[in-house]
């Protein structure tokens, strides 16, 4: 073959697959991505003297317009989803280079930051869009985390190349079509809000939907994410990025934003072990560490069940409030008082905790029946009663075949095989409320 | 290191590149680029393991040069002796020495496979899980495959089938040949030795064909395999008594999509990895959906397992004098038929106890295994019985009606076996197949799957289904005798890439739908 010929095909084969490549991008990469929008609001950002920096639970809780508000501050949530460490220290990086006044970083800072090797898009997201004015920083990036162990050898070192694979719509035909629109120009952009998301500003997003805690899927957060020991590369990520405040002497606060007090109590003990491993940690470098998961009330009520959009993050809601509620401790903080009595220690915060927060059942085929199981995540002193029911599409109503009774098991026999509708209602002892919590679940039989 | 990674992609350019220009300026030396390639991907999978490949390769390289060398020293006493009797003597003595030495090598390398794999669960099953004699060792990469291959050399070179290798470098080459250390194929030396060590120079149809061969198994790991495991996993962790046998079957067959997705396109992606420098490796799977027998799938999956069993278990043990003996007499006893197959049927149970011991030391590997055989030994046994059966139905055995059913049939026979292969608790592997047969109520399969929540499973099985209908059309395009790839090739060169890039997005849409990337099955074996 002349070489002529074999370069022409190679350009070909390559324009082909680049196009291909481009296309894909073009239909699936979505038009707002969070991280894009986020650094959007950064550039165009002139005065920053906060800085909030972590994953998507701290990306949706710090609301920058009410904390400035409450503590006079010029803030900015760099967070995003499933935010690295390495990637909060590069946005950190970044912030410092370019605003001399910044005097505060916020780290919003969940454990499962300092558990996972985990997924490593938002990092491509992430350092994608940081780097648009920046060619230089970018390749640089790119080679850091692509050193990383997190991708090093693994399918998302290749994936990179395709940036569509890790960021794209949701794949449904109204979202892709949609996303087409919206890029050929014969739709506008939905305004500030895309895909449910509401976009305010200063790089924070939030949505408005509460979650029910008796009828949405709600899955605890150790449950989600494991609950592994802290892993030693992730801790010292942590000390670079304390390490980088504390020389360019920028105070650094470390938050953990709240969960839903469910996820909390299914944690165990070990919660306030890895908290304190926190503390210490950070404390070493002048830093300080604060769970408003531990909150008291006069500081933050964590006991609140509108506040949150899913099983993990707040909604507007939440935002507001607990951003209240964090002007408020930065005020506290400014003023020299001491803060500590706002948080429970460990005991304390148990104890406060005597009542049912979710309510999970299982259920099982056995003798004819369907075994039904009630878990509730409540706390260590609550004393519980039970009360199990069956819908009746016939009736449309549901049909109370135990009642309340402290046994959190019971067998449910039909008339026939079938898929059954049950419930499990649950409630504190001595408490005359239809139900503190419920639960739903289909079984067949 | 994956495959599917920036890493090994950048790793590949460069020994393709070294190879080449090395085949360029010194031709002979080709051998050594892939030897150090071989050991760098090796290494990167964890240095502490290299001891383990060493010593398989040093033991069977040394003990196939001590049987040559013992075979010329017995060549040479017999050429001085005039008397039959003394030159049998001779050859016998040598012979038991041979033994003696293929034997020890056999217990050494064994031994490591069966103290690094199955030691920990036996321990397990004396009680003593926790024991300071518990082996602490992770798995060596492909232990098993270049076991067996090594294993392979030794037999052959003991029964003097070819000159053993003088170079102790090119024979590490032949075990450490790293396309093959993930999940084999199991090659033989006399077929991959003589590759491994020529000359070869670039080749642009060979290369399209390793390519497509490479996307080809991306596409079946990826679009198939990968995106089917959470399905597969809550159709079949946790069967209860409850559980719509429609459901159980329904997560069998995906399993088996699965299976064959993930087995046979990390082969194909190893094959076209070794393709692309010009080494044919051994062909692991033909088409096993359109076996019209249990034997004829097993004959067309795992080839080389298959192949090596036959050789070095089955053969030799059908052989031997007590088998011969209970031919004989069952012969005589049962009638010819029975005579001829007894000892066969008796070896194939052994020879699939051993390859579900292989898979794994836990009891639903080898309940597996044992109905492979069974049934295999049951269809031999009772063969003239089926035969004339079809003759009182007026059947036509040879028509294309009777072959769709023998291709459905086998693919029922395969599928019941994969109960007992994936449900890892053998209660409740019989409870499925229980489900299955008695409680099948195919109404409540969409309500029983949706309710499983399986993430995006609806998109899943969609790209599952058009990556499946591709992986069909390749295959039966190969069953009638068609080479898909030739087609492909000989059509114009833009349309070649606009396959590839068809067969990338799907791979790549295997991704958007589960990112996390599961690890090859076979992998660990």
């Amino acid at each position: 073959m002349r070489i002529s010929k074999l370069i022409a095909r190679v350009l070909c084969a390559v324009a082909i697959v680049w196009a291909a490549n481009a296309l894909a991008g073009f239909v699936l990469e979505p038009v707002a991505s969070n991280s894009r929008a986020m650094w959007q609001d950064y550039r165009a950002t002139e005065r920053l003297d906060t800085l909030y920096l972590g994953t998507s639970i701290p990306e949706q809780a710090f609301y920058p317009q009410v904390v400035d508000a409450q503590a006079q501050t010029s803030s900015f949530n760099m967070c995003s989803s499933a935010q690295h460490l390495e990637e909060s220290l590069m946005g950190l990086e970044r912030a410092l280079a370019d605003h001399a006044e910044l005097r505060c970083v916020v780290l919003g800072l969940e454990y499962d930051s300092l558990q996972k090797v985990g997924v490593s898009n938002p990092g491509r997201a992430f350092v994608r869009y940081k780097n648009v004015d920046d060619p230089l920083a970018a390749v640089r990036d790119t080679v850091t985390l692509l050193a990383d162990d997190r991708l090093l050898g693994t399918a998302d070192s290749l994936n990179w190349v395709f940036p569509w694979v890790n960021e794209h719509v949701y794949l449904l035909p109204t979202d892709i079509v949609s996303n087409v629109r919206v890029k050929l120009g014969k739709e506008a952009l939905p305004g500030a809000s895309w895909e449910e998301v509401e976009r305010l500003g200063q790089g924070f997003s939030t949505t408005s939907h509460v979650f029910d805690f008796n009828e949405d899927l709600a899955v605890p957060y150790v449950r989600t994410f494991g609950g592994a020991p802290f892993d030693e590369r992730k801790l010292d990520t942590l000390r670079r990025i304390c390490g980088l405040c504390q020389e360019r002497g920028v105070e650094l606060l470390v938050v953990f934003p709240p969960l839903p007090v469910f996820s909390v109590l299914s944690y165990g003990r070990k919660y306030f072990d890895q908290g304190a491993q926190i503390r210490a940690l950070v404390g070493e470098y002048g830093a300080r560490y604060f769970d408003f998961n531990l909150a008291r009330p006069e500081l933050y009520d964590v006991t609140r069940t509108d506040v949150f959009a899913d099983f993990t993050h707040l909604n507007r809601t939440g935002a507001e409030a607990f951003s209240a509620s964090f002007g408020r401790l930065l005020v506290e903080l400014r003023a020299g008082h001491d803060v500590d009595g706002l948080f429970y220690g460990p005991d304390e915060y148990l104890a406060s905790k005597d009542y049912v927060d979710l309510l999970c059942v299982e259920t099982q085929a056995r003798d004819g029946g369907i075994a039904v199981s009630a878990e509730p995540i409540a706390g260590e002193g609550a004393q519980l009663e039970y009360q199990m029911l069956v819908w009746r599409p016939e009736r449309q109503d549901w049909e109370v075949w135990r009642d309340w009774d402290a046994s959190a098991e019971a067998l449910y026999v039909p008339e026939g095989p079938g898929v059954y509708k049950l419930r499990v209602c649950a409630r504190e002892q001595g408490k005359d409320v239809p139900y503190s919590r419920y639960r739903t679940v289909e079984a067949a039989v | 290191m994956e495959l599917y990674s920036l890493q090994f992609v950048l790793f590949l350019c460069g020994a393709l590149t070294c190879y080449y220009v090395v085949g360029r300026v010194r031709p002979g030396a080709q051998w050594v680029v892939l030897l150090v390639a071989s050991m760098g991907f090796y290494l990167a999978s964890g240095w502490q393991n290299l001891a383990f490949i060493l010593l398989t390769a040093v033991s069977c390289w040394f003990m196939g040069r001590r049987f040559a060398a013992l075979d010329a020293q017995a060549k040479a006493e017999r050429k001085g002796l005039r008397d039959r009797a003394q030159k049998k003597a001779v050859r016998e003595r040598y012979q038991r020495r041979k033994r003696v030495l293929l034997w020890a090598v056999l217990a050494l390398n064994l031994g490591v496979l069966a103290y690094i794999k199955y030691w920990n669960a036996i321990l397990g099953a004396l009680g003593q899980a926790d024991s300071p004699l518990a082996c602490r060792l992770l798995l060596p990469l492909g232990l098993s495959f270049y076991t067996f291959q090594s294993l392979s050399y030794v037999i052959d070179t003991y029964n003097g089938k070819y000159d053993p290798e003088q170079s102790l470098p090119k024979y590490l080459l032949f075990v450490s040949w790293f396309p093959q250390l993930i999940q084999g194929p199991i090659n033989r030396y006399d077929a991959l030795a003589p590759q491994l060590l020529g000359t070869h120079r670039p080749d642009a149809e060979r290369s399209w064909r390793g390519l497509l061969l490479l996307s080809f198994g991306l596409l079946k790991k990826y679009a198939i395999a990968n995106v089917l495991v959470s399905s597969v996993s809550a159709c079949l962790d946790g069967i209860e008594p409850g559980t719509p046998g429609s459901l159980v079957a329904f997560g069998i067959l995906l399993y088996s999509a699965q299976q064959y997705a993930d087995f046979s396109g990390g082969i194909d992606m190893v094959r076209g990895v070794s393709e692309l420098f010009g080494i044919e490796m051994a062909q692991n799977f033909r088409q096993p959906y359109f076996a019209t027998s249990l034997g004829d799938f097993w004959r067309r999956w795992h080839i080389s397992l298959g192949a090596w069993m036959r050789d070095y278990v089955f053969y030799p043990l059908a052989l031997t004098a007590p088998m011969q003996r209970l031919g004989k007499w069952s012969g005589r006893t049962f009638g010819q038929h029975i005579g001829r197959t007894l000892p066969a049927s008796l070896a194939n149970v052994v020879v699939f106890l051993l390859v579900g011991l292989w898979h794994g030391p836990e009891p639903h590997y080898l309940l597996w295994g044992l109905y492979n055989g069974l049934v295999i030994a049951i269809a031999d046994l009772t063969m003239p019985l089926s035969r004339r059966a079809l003759e009182l139905l007026r059947i036509d055995a040879q028509g294309a009606f009777w072959h769709v059913v023998r291709v459905l049939r086998t693919f029922l026979v395969v599928n019941i076996g994969w109960y007992f292969d994936r449900i890892v608790d053998p209660a409740q592997c019989f409870l499925g197949l229980r489900n299955t047969l008695c409680a099948f109520e195919p109404q409540l399969l969409a309500g029983a799957y949706a309710s499983l929540n399986v993430t995006d499973a609806l998109k899943c099985l969609a790209l599952a289904g058009v990556a499946c209908a591709i992986v069909f059309a390749v295959s039966l395009a190969a069953e009638r005798g068609h080479d898909a790839a030739a087609l492909l090739l000989a059509r114009p060169f833009a349309l070649r890439i606009v396959a590839l890039v068809v067969m990338g997005l799907c791979t790549l849409m295997g991704f958007v739908l589960v990112p996390s990337a599961e690890g090859f099955l076979y992998a660990n074996f």
